[in-house]
């Protein structure tokens, strides 16, 4: 099969461009912990028995560390348990998050805390609120006719 | 050769019934998209009676499922007979018309769930949100008839073949096998979990759903469901383009390459739509990205080969520089305008797609109206408005009339319509996704918030577009109208010959069961931990059934 | 027609033979320079807004 010069020099170029795309993204998720949320091993939850399995027994925002929290969240159509979060600036907070209905999709806008709650499943990932201001959260999967109005807010003083 | 036949009168009843259908579909998913806009806009109100979400849904499945599957199996059945000797077998065609009534049930019974407020649940139907079993139904009636589809025009493929021993199949054909090939892989997921998921949940007969393998199992489907869209396209751009602008297929070989690697790479990479979930690691999330992107492979040698013809064929009639044979191109001619309005619109489509796939930063766009903005440049223009320039020859092809200036003319203008509404609508969906907006929402204000606050003028924007396109779908509907009172005549169909000759294709191109087999082997790679993983490893308690519309 | 393209041999894999494509080089080159920008461009604002 006879391949132009220059186009064996543009796939070249091209495969190349793709190659470092993909080394950064590889690099920053998994040796500098940019990584996609995710689970813990065996994380299953029953979405109907939330209120007697831990951590969703006792949804909330819990103090781990100095200036480091977690924030267990369980969302539902339409709104979020607990529904408002309040943090000191600079907290490191970890969101432990699942649905006891449908699927959701917790976001918090102007930051990269952007993941899916998934009855059956517990999704987590982490975020550092240097920026002191009022967050907007807000459902961005479609969960039916309470969607838009499904939303939060978190202030970090 | 004869450049203008008479197309075949049986075989043109079967592809203009699949082509007026997806017409009819697409209109219907317009008037839906316009008001999506509009109320999204703020400029309208929806009467009692139907809600956003129903719109949208209609909109999802008339444009997404139904426009475009109908139109590329019209599309395709016309290329395969016209380049197999101009006439389909009876078998052929009867598996066509047994396909296209399948799909025509499927679809209305589909209609009627949604506008019944049955189905709210959009095209992506994600559980545990439980619309009527008749909807799943409707979708897997809509399948299985694209299945028959497929078989009719493999049938016709193989009867070539049979006839033909020896040769090298005629490129159109090739593409279109290779297109239902690939759809045939993808659907097994889609089909998987709708009969053995969806359909005894849906009824009853099953009280829980495993949500995460739904889902995995349908963007198993999910993504080379937009190869099944682009691959028509690519036989368009690849096959015909070149004809419509007085020049010849630049490489054969690397045209049925690329072909062959969407087979190979479309679809173990579905996990890119899920990388924002839980249940999945990122070890299998990254793996899936790494073949994502392989799947780019083919658009490179794409890109390249389009623009390789458009320079071979204006340094041929004689312009030279850099780029002067860009003058040589037909840009009045709505046949080459469209799909090259097409593939300027690829540019920042696949630009926008390879940024959703890139692992962790997909949760900078992963659900915000920045995807949908991509998916309006890729499926509703780069697909959509090639298949309008197909659509000005091939109907007066089919109904032996010739394509008249008046008609072409309009064409330039609908076509042109189409690309302005989509720069305004798709342009304010990107930034106003890059600054937060979800998408499928019906009202992004959130009780005067200020942070919603700043998308309401791309809102505004969105609608204008939207509007925008639907003056271009009306001038569409007109051009038809005026495209059944052409007089007759011919118009060509436009199939371009390659540039090297028939033996500077290597046949290990045509051997499909090596392919498939390496397919089989990057799906087992990609999907068969993961899935055994949320089957029976360590399955997540189900999930019952909700109706919250 | 006596300036349609030119069919070219089966063999023959020398230079001379091969259709000058430059133009077509510079604009794939310009469709990958856009694709990084876009990209590295997205990728900058995701270390941002980390």
């Amino acid at each position: 099969m006879h391949i132009h010069r220059l186009e064996k020099i543009w796939m070249f170029f091209g495969v190349v461009m793709l190659a470092v795309f993909l080394a950064v993204l590889g690099v920053y998720a998994f040796s500098m912990g940019l990584q996609t949320p995710h689970s813990h091993a065996h994380a299953d939850v029953d979405p109907e028995k939330l209120a007697e399995t831990p951590p969703f027994d006792q949804p909330g925002v819990y103090q781990v560390g100095e200036n480091e929290y977690e924030a267990v969240i369980i969302m539902y159509a339409f709104g979020f348990t607990p529904n408002e979060i309040t943090v000191p600036a600079g907290a490191r907070v970890h969101f432990i998050i699942t649905s006891s209905d449908v699927v959701h999709g917790f976001e918090i806008v102007g930051t990269t805390v952007n993941l899916m709650a998934i009855p059956g499943e517990v999704n987590r990932v982490s975020y550092t609120f240097d920026k002191p201001g009022e967050y907007l959260i807000l459902c961005n999967e479609y969960c039916g006719i309470g969607h838009q109005a499904m939303y939060t807010r978190l202030v970090v003083t | 050769m004869a450049q203008t036949q008479t197309f075949d009168r049986d075989d043109a009843k079967l592809v203009l019934t699949h082509v007026i259908f997806a017409i009819v579909a697409l209109m219907i998913g317009g008037i839906a998209g316009m008001l999506q806009g509009m109320v999204r806009g703020g400029m309208f109100e929806l009467p009692g009676g139907i809600g956003y979400y129903q719109l949208l849904t209609a909109h999802g499945v008339l444009m997404a499922l139904v426009f475009t599957t109908f139109f590329i199996v019209g599309f395709m059945f016309s290329g395969v007979s016209k380049v197999t000797g101009g006439k389909l077998t009876s078998t052929a065609r009867g598996l066509g018309w047994a396909g296209f009534w399948l799909m025509a049930v499927g679809t209305a019974i589909g209609t009627v769930m949604i506008l019944a407020n049955e189905a709210t649940v959009l095209y992506t139907f994600y559980a545990p949100m439980k619309a009527s079993p008749w909807y799943y139904i409707a979708l897997a009636l809509v399948v299985v008839g694209s299945w028959l589809s497929g078989a009719g025009m493999i049938a016709q493929y193989r009867s070539w073949r049979k006839n033909n021993k020896g040769k090298i199949s005629p490129l159109f054909a090739f593409m279109a096998v290779a297109t239902m090939v690939l759809w045939y892989v993808a659907t097994l997921g889609v089909a998987a979990t709708v009969l053995f998921q969806f359909i005894p949940w849906s009824f009853g007969w099953v009280e829980k759903i495993n949500v995460l393998l739904s889902r995995t199992l349908f963007w198993y489907f999910g993504h080379p469901l937009v190869y099944f869209w682009l691959m028509p396209v690519y036989i368009c751009w690849y096959v015909i383009v070149p004809k419509v602008i007085g020049g010849k297929i630049f490489s054969d070989a690397l045209a049925r390459l690329a072909f062959v690697l969407f087979i190979v790479f479309s679809v173990p990479v579905g996990f890119h739509h899920q990388l924002m979930e839980p249940g999945i690691t990122p070890f299998w999330k990254f793996l899936q990205v790494i073949l994502t992107f392989a799947v780019v492979v083919p658009s490179l040698i794409t890109a390249f080969a389009l623009f390789a013809t458009f320079e071979t064929t204006g340094r041929a009639k004689g312009y030279k520089g850099l780029f002067g044979w860009f003058k040589a191109l037909p840009w009045k001619d709505v046949r080459f305008l469209a799909p090259f309005l097409g593939m300027v619109a690829f540019v920042p489509g696949g630009i926008g797609g390879m940024i959703n796939a890139s692992h962790q930063m997909n949760a900078l766009v992963h659900n915000t109206i920045w995807v949908t903005g991509h998916f309006h440049l890729t499926v509703a223009t780069a697909v959509a408005i090639t298949f309008f320039g197909i659509t000005y020859w091939l109907i007066p092809a089919m109904t032996g009339r010739r394509l008249t200036a008046e008609v072409n003319r309009l064409g330039l203008w609908q076509v042109s319509l189409w690309a302005l509404g989509i720069l305004v609508m798709s342009g304010a969906m990107h930034i106003s996704g890059l600054l937060g907006a979800p998408r499928r929402t019906s009202d992004t204000s959130y009780n005067g918030n200020e942070i919603a606050a700043q998308w309401e003028p791309y809102n505004l924007l969105m609608a204008i577009g939207g509007v925008i396109l639907f003056i271009s779908l009306i001038v569409l509907a007109v051009a038809l109208v005026k495209m059944f009172r052409l007089p007759q005549g011919e118009t060509e169909y436009p199939v371009a010959e390659p540039l090297q000759p028939e033996e500077a294709t290597p046949r290990w191109l045509e051997r499909w069961g090596v392919w498939l087999g390496l397919t089989a082997v990057l799906i087992v790679i990609a999907y068969a931990f993961p899935i055994a993983d949320q089957l029976f490893l360590n399955p997540s308690p189900g999930a019952k059934g909700y109706v919250l519309w | 027609m006596a300036n349609d393209v030119q069919r070219q041999p089966a063999h023959g894999n020398g230079h001379e033979q091969e259709p000058a494509l430059w133009g077509t080089f510079v604009a794939v080159l310009i469709i990958g320079a856009l694709f990084a920008a876009g990209w590295f461009g997205a990728f900058a604002l995701f270390l941002e807004r980390n």
